[in-house]
């Protein structure tokens, strides 16, 4: 934590205020990409004047909004990386979590000094999109082999008038569900249902 | 297409901001509220205004709710994420 709070404090009296909860990692590469344009270019990106931030993120063809107190760590942070070609993120700090789902945007060796960052976060975005679609077309298929398997069961039983009333039963309820999600299958639900009438209604008059 | 989005979400994109606070934006939970509150910020709105200031750059957004919030990458997504819906649905 002091380790913290020390890189807080360097980069404060530099000039930047990225935020309360920007991890060590972040702090770090800000304090080292900082000095680094210092060095090369001659730019002191902390002590520039927020028109002047501007005007350097347009240059380099970034679309930058109105810089205020909120976003200027921002567009500090990204006005480094432009002029670096290096990523400012760094690894959180604690309760480093996996994740799942998202693919990793940056990666966390800094190997990606070559690429810009821009075309990166836009292919990401496009597998994202592409993967919920196929989740949903497996899904759909499975529902419609689930009903035909019962149809052919009903049939099977109509032939069978001995006593499997309770398997009828429980078809009925399974149909009866299915028809529930999918309205398409409501035929089918119908169809059951005056079979195991007829079954019934045989079942009872043989008894007799 | 609402079983990939949870209850929080389509409350929060399914009608106008109005006055909500900052702990029914989905991804934030109370402990992630309170740093927000730390900082000064308590209405989802604020949030909202930031976003647009950023010109609904839901990467610079997503930046700018790690640091002020303490959020990880997970939460800064489906923070951003409902923000942007709720953008393209409302604004």
């Amino acid at each position: 934590m002091s380790l913290k709070l020390e890189l807080q404090h360097k980069l404060k009296e530099i000039g930047y205020e990225l935020g309360p909860f920007a991890s060590k990692d972040t702090l770090s590469v800000v304090l080292c990409l900082h000095s680094l344009v210092m060095e090369e270019k001659n730019i002191n990106v902390a002590k520039l004047n927020d028109l002047d931030i501007r005007k350097q993120l347009t240059q380099h063809g970034l679309l930058v909004g109105p810089v205020t107190n909120q976003t200027r760590a921002i567009y500090q942070r990204k006005l480094l990386e432009i002029l670096t070609n290096r990523t400012t993120e760094g690894q959180e700090d604690e309760f480093d979590t996996d994740e799942p789902i998202l693919p990793t945007e940056y990666n966390k060796q800094e190997k990606n000094s070559l690429y810009p960052n821009l075309s990166s976060i836009k292919t990401n975005s496009y597998s994202k999109k592409v993967e919920p679609s196929v989740i949903r077309h497996d899904y759909k298929a499975t529902k419609d082999t689930s009903t035909r398997n019962i149809y052919r069961d009903t049939n099977e039983i109509r032939s069978r008038i001995s006593t499997k009333i309770n398997d009828v039963e429980k078809n009925i309820d399974n149909n009866v569900k299915i028809a529930k999600k999918n309205n398409n299958t409501i035929l089918y639900a119908g169809i059951t249902l005056f079979v195991a009438l007829i079954v019934f209604i045989g079942y009872s008059w043989f008894e007799k | 297409m609402s079983s990939t989005t949870s209850q929080k979400f389509r409350d929060f994109t399914g009608e106008p901001l109005k006055d909500k606070h900052i702990s029914e934006i989905p991804g934030l939970g109370p402990k992630l509220a309170s740093n927000l509150e730390e900082s000064g910020i308590s209405k989802a709105y604020e949030l909202l205004g930031i976003y647009l200031t950023l010109l609904k750059n839901k990467d610079y957004f997503e930046l700018w709710i790690r640091d002020n919030a303490g959020a990880n990458r997970h939460q800064a997504k489906q923070c951003a994420d409902a923000i942007d819906s709720f953008c393209s649905q409302f604004l």
